[in-house]
C-alpha cells in the first residue's frame, strides 16, 4: 500500500519536472520568437526595399528569386507595397507576381488541407493580390471549410471587381454565420454599383420571405453602397415585406439611397408599424430632405415614443423651413419636444447664432427663448 | 483526537491550495484552445476591415470623470482618434472639485446644450449639458457627484447608441480594441449583451501623448507582481469563462454593454464597491430568470493599458476594496451557487469563485497558523509538509507560466530583461507579496468602516505624460 508521503513525493517529483520543463519552454519560446520576429523584420526591409527598386528603377540589377515566394515576409512586403503604388508600377509589380509564379505556388498551398496557418496566409496573399488568375481557385474557396478563407476569398474578388463573384456570394449570403455575412456585405460594398443589380435581383427573388436575415445585410448594403438604382426595390421591400426587420432596414436605406419618389413612400409608411419603424422613417425623411415631409415631422414633434419625438426634431433641422417648426416647438407645453427641439437646433448651430446675437442686442424673440431653455438646469 | 484533527485540517488546507491551482491549469488549458481560436479569426478573419465599414454598431463610450483634471483632456484626445468609424464620447463630470468642467469646455470648444434626457436609470441630478462643435462627437453631462455607478448610469441614460463601452478616464485604448470587442456583437447581435475587454498594466511602458509607444515589464516589484497576476486572469482564466458561457466579471475599465440590457436590470448599483462584477451577474440572472437566450463573452485582442498601484500603500487600498465589493457580491448572489438553473456560472464558476478567491484568505490565513502549530506538536511530519508545500508552490509556478506562454501571441514583452523580470516574478510571487495581500484581505474582511471606502488610487494620469517613461 502506498503511503500519503510517497503519493506526495511522486506528485511532487512529477510537477517540479513539469514545472521545469515549462519554465525551459518558455525561455526556448521567447528566445525562438525574438529571433524569428527580428529576422523577419530584416528580411520584410530587405524585400520591400528589392521590391522599390524592381518597380522603381528600368533595370534593376539585383533580380529576385523565385524561392521568396515561399517567405511570408515577401509576401507581407508585396502587399504591403501593393497597397500604396499606383499606374504603371501596379503593373510592374504584377508582372513580377508573374515572372515568380507567386499566384500559383499560394493556390497549390490553399489547395491543401494541412497546416490550416499556411492555408489562411495564401488566401490573404490570393486575396490581396487580386490576379485574375486566381479568380477560379477563389470562387472555389467560397465554399471553403474555414470562414476566414471564405471571407479571404469574397475579399480577393471584390479587389478584382470580377462581376460574376457576386451572384456566388450572394447564394452563400443566407447560409453564413453573422460575422461572415457582415463581412461579405463589406466586400459586396467594394463593387460598387456593380452589385446593385444582382443585389435587387436578389430581393426581387423573394428572400425577404425566404431569408430575411440575408435580406436585411442586402438592403444594408444597398444603403451603403447609395446607388439610386436601388431605390425601386427599397421602396417594395418597405411597402410589401411582412418581417418586421426588413422594413426596418429598408426604411433606414431609403435615407441614404434617396430619389425623388422615396419620400412620399416613407411618409404613407411612417404609421404601418411600431415606434421603431417611425423613429427610422422620421430619421430617413431627414436625410432624404424632402419638404413634403414636413407636416408629418411636425406632429411627430408630440409621438408617444421619445425617440421618435427626438429623430422628428433631428430630421426637421436638415428640412427647408424644418428650423422655424422647430423654434416654435421650443414653446411646447411637452418637456422632450422642447428639449429635441433645441439639441436639432444646436447641431445647426443655431445656439452658437443665438448667442451671438444676444451679445449684439439683436436677439430674437426665438433666440431669447432658446437661450433660456438652455442655461435652465 | 486533537492532534489527528489537527493533522487532517492541515492536510485539508494544502490539499485546498492543491485543488486550488489544477483547476486553474484546467482552465488555462480551455483558455489556451479558446485563445488559439480566436487568434485565427483575428488574424486572418479581417476583423480590421470594420473599421472602415459602414455597417458596423455605432458605440457610445462613456467615461465617468471625478477630479481628472490633471490628464483628462489628454486622454479624451486619445480616445477620440480610436480606430473605429462611428462612436460617440459621452463623458460624465461627477460632481468634480477640481476644473475637470472647466479643462474640457476650453479644450473641446463645447457649448452648453439642451437635449432630451431620459432618465431610464434615476441618477442624482444633472447640472448641465455640453456638446462639441467640433469634429469629435462629445456629449459632457455636468452633474452632482454620486459615485462611478451613478456616473456611468448617467452616462448610459445620454448615450445615443445602442452599444456603451464603459470605461475610466485614465486608461489608454489599444487601436484594434473597440473593433475587436465589437466583432463579438456582430457575431451575434441579438444574444449578445456585453463583452469584456483586455486589461494590461502600464506601468514601465513608454507612452507619447497618450497612446502606448512601446509595452515594458516593469521595473519595480509590485506593478510587476500585478503585470503576473493580470497575465494569470486575462489570458489563463477569462476566455475559458467566456468559452463555457459563464463569464463572472466584465472589468469595468472596459466592459461594452449593451444599453437596453443595462437600462432592464435598473442600471450599475450605486455605491457598490464592486460594481462591475455586480452588473455581470445581475445580467447573468435576469437572462437565466426569464428564459431568454443571450450570452457575455471575452475577447482577449480588445486590449486597454491602466496604471497599477506603484506602492503598497496604493495596492493596499486596492485590494480591500476588491475585497469588500467581492463580499457584498457573494452575500447578495448566495442562492446563485449549485443551482442548475444557472448553468455552468452556477454549478462551477461561482462556486469556485467563492471557494478559491473569497473563502482563499481565510483558508491561507489559517494555514498559517495551524500548519506550523500541527508541526510542532508533531501531529504532522515536516518533510510531508514541505513536500506539500513545494507541490503547492509548482503548481502556481506552472499556472504562471502557462500564462507568460500564452501571452507570447501578443508579441508585448519579447526582450531578454522583460522575460528575466517575469520568470523571477514568477518565482518569488509567493514569497512574501502573497501573503501580504492575504493579509489585506482579511483586514478587509473584519476591519472596520474605513475599509469600505474607495480610496484614493494616487494615479499620476496616463493622459497626463508627455515622452516619457511611467515610473516601474
Amino acid at each position: 500500500m502506498v503511503s500519503g508521503s510517497e503519493i506526495a513525493l511522486l506528485s511532487v517529483f512529477v510537477s517540479t519536472i513539469v514545472a521545469s520543463a515549462l519554465l525551459f519552454v518558455v525561455i526556448v519560446v521567447k528566445a525562438v520568437h525574438r529571433r524569428r520576429m527580428r529576422s523577419f523584420e530584416r528580411r520584410y526591409a530587405v524585400y520591400l526595399r528589392l521590391l522599390a527598386q524592381q518597380v522603381a528603377v528600368k533595370n534593376p540589377r539585383r533580380k529576385l528569386d523565385s524561392a521568396v515566394v515561399t517567405d511570408p515576409a515577401f509576401l507581407d512586403a508585396l502587399i504591403d507595397l501593393r497597397q500604396t503604388v499606383k499606374g504603371p508600377e501596379v503593373e510592374k509589380l504584377d508582372g513580377l507576381v508573374d515572372e515568380l509564379g507567386l499566384v500559383a505556388h499560394q493556390e497549390k498551398l490553399l489547395h491543401r488541407r494541412w497546416p490550416p496557418t499556411k492555408r489562411f496566409r495564401a488566401a490573404v496573399a490570393l486575396a490581396e493580390m487580386g490576379d485574375d488568375s486566381s479568380t477560379a481557385t477563389l470562387i472555389t474557396a467560397l465554399e471553403d471549410r474555414h470562414q476566414e478563407i471564405r471571407v479571404q476569398a469574397a475579399r480577393g474578388l471584390a479587389r478584382m471587381g470580377h462581376r460574376p463573384a457576386i451572384d456566388h456570394i450572394l447564394q452563400r449570403l443566407g447560409a453564413e454565420t453573422p460575422w461572415v455575412r457582415a463581412r461579405f456585405g463589406d466586400t459586396l460594398i467594394r463593387f460598387g454599383n456593380a452589385a446593385t443589380e444582382p443585389l435587387v435581383r436578389y430581393l426581387r427573388a423573394g428572400a425577404t420571405l425566404a431569408d430575411p436575415e440575408g435580406a436585411v445585410e442586402v438592403i444594408r448594403i444597398l444603403g451603403a453602397a447609395g446607388d439610386p438604382e436601388a431605390g425601386p426595390a427599397l421602396l417594395d421591400a418597405l411597402l410589401h415585406a411582412t418581417h418586421p426587420e426588413v422594413r426596418l432596414a429598408a426604411t433606414s436605406a431609403l435615407g441614404r439611397v434617396g430619389g425623388p419618389t422615396a419620400a412620399p413612400i416613407v411618409l404613407a409608411a411612417f404609421d404601418t408599424g411600431g415606434w421603431r419603424l417611425r423613429t427610422r422613417a422620421a430619421h430617413a425623411l431627414g436625410e432624404l430632405g424632402d419638404p413634403i415631409a414636413l407636416p408629418r415631422l411636425e406632429r411627430a414633434l408630440s409621438d408617444p415614443d421619445w425617440w421618435v419625438r427626438r429623430n422628428a426634431a433631428s430630421a426637421l433641422a436638415k428640412l427647408p423651413g424644418g428650423t422655424t417648426v422647430l423654434y416654435a416647438c421650443l414653446a411646447s407645453k411637452d418637456a422632450s419636444a422642447r428639449d429635441a427641439a433645441a439639441e436639432a437646433l444646436a447641431a445647426v448651430g443655431a445656439i452658437a447664432e443665438s448667442r451671438r446675437r444676444a451679445e449684439a442686442g439683436l436677439a430674437r424673440t426665438d433666440d431669447l427663448r432658446l437661450l433660456a431653455l438652455v442655461e435652465a438646469t | 483526537m486533537i492532534l489527528e484533527t489537527l493533522r487532517w485540517v492541515g492536510f485539508a488546507i494544502l490539499g485546498y491550495f492543491i485543488l486550488m491551482q489544477v483547476f486553474l491549469l484546467v482552465l488555462s488549458l480551455i483558455s489556451a484552445w479558446e485563445l488559439r481560436r480566436i487568434h485565427i479569426t483575428n488574424r486572418f478573419g479581417r476583423v480590421a476591415d470594420m473599421m472602415s465599414s459602414q455597417t458596423s454598431p455605432p458605440i457610445s463610450i462613456v467615461i465617468p470623470a471625478y477630479n481628472e483634471a490633471a490628464g483628462i483632456v489628454e486622454a479624451v484626445r486619445s480616445m477620440s482618434i480610436v480606430g473605429y468609424p462611428r462612436f460617440e464620447l459621452v463623458i460624465v463630470n461627477d460632481g468634480s472639485t477640481d476644473d475637470t468642467l472647466g479643462k474640457l469646455i476650453k479644450a473641446f470648444d463645447l457649448e452648453r446644450v439642451r437635449i432630451p434626457y431620459r432618465p431610464d436609470i434615476p441618477t442624482a441630478p444633472i447640472r448641465a449639458f455640453y456638446r462639441g462643435r467640433g469634429t469629435v462627437d462629445i456629449t459632457l453631462l455636468d452633474k452632482e457627484n454620486a459615485g462611478r455607478a451613478d456616473a456611468l448610469n448617467a452616462g448610459i441614460n445620454a448615450a445615443r447608441f445602442p452599444y456603451a463601452l464603459c470605461t475610466d478616464a485614465d486608461v489608454i485604448l489599444d487601436a484594434g480594441c473597440l473593433v475587436g470587442a465589437m466583432k463579438r456583437f456582430v457575431e451575434d447581435r441579438v444574444r449578445t449583451v456585453a463583452v469584456g475587454g483586455n486589461i494590461r498594466p502600464l506601468n514601465g511602458s513608454t507612452v507619447d501623448l497618450g497612446h502606448l509607444v512601446r509595452a515594458r515589464v516593469p521595473r519595480r516589484i509590485i506593478p510587476r507582481m500585478q503585470l503576473l497576476e493580470y497575465l494569470r486572469t486575462f489570458l489563463a482564466g477569462r476566455p475559458a469563462w467566456s468559452v463555457m458561457g459563464a463569464l463572472p466579471l466584465i472589468s469595468g475599465a472596459f466592459g461594452v454593454w449593451k444599453r437596453s440590457a443595462i437600462i432592464a436590470v435598473g442600471g450599475f448599483t450605486v455605491g457598490h464597491l464592486g460594481e462591475d462584477m455586480d452588473m455581470t451577474l445581475r445580467l447573468h440572472r435576469y437572462h437565466r430568470d426569464r428564459g431568454i437566450p443571450y450570452r457575455m463573452v471575452y475577447e482577449p485582442s480588445a486590449v486597454i493599458w491602466t496604471e497599477v498601484p506603484e506602492t503598497l500603500r496604493v495596492l493596499r487600498r486596492q485590494r480591500m476594496r476588491w475585497h469588500r465589493g467581492l463580499m457584498r457580491i457573494v452575500r447578495d448572489n448566495r442562492s446563485l451557487a449549485f443551482r442548475p438553473r444557472y448553468g455552468t456560472l452556477g454549478m462551477v464558476i461561482w462556486p469556485s469563485m467563492i471557494a478559491f478567491e473569497y473563502l482563499a484568505p481565510i483558508i491561507e490565513a489559517a494555514g498559517w497558523l495551524l500548519i506550523p502549530l500541527a508541526v510542532y506538536l508533531g501531529a504532522i511530519n515536516l518533510s510531508t509538509i514541505g513536500l506539500m508545500l513545494l507541490l503547492a508552490f509548482t503548481a502556481g509556478l506552472i499556472n504562471s507560466l502557462v500564462a507568460l506562454l500564452l501571452d507570447e501571441s501578443y508579441g508585448y514583452f519579447n526582450d531578454a530583461k522583460g522575460t528575466g523580470r517575469l520568470l523571477v516574478m514568477a518565482l518569488i510571487e509567493n514569497f512574501g507579496l502573497r501573503q501580504l495581500t492575504v493579509a489585506w484581505r482579511i483586514r478587509a474582511m473584519f476591519g472596520g468602516r474605513t475599509t469600505h471606502r474607495w480610496g484614493n488610487m494616487e494615479r499620476r494620469g496616463v493622459g497626463n505624460l508627455g515622452r516619457e517613461e511611467l515610473a516601474g
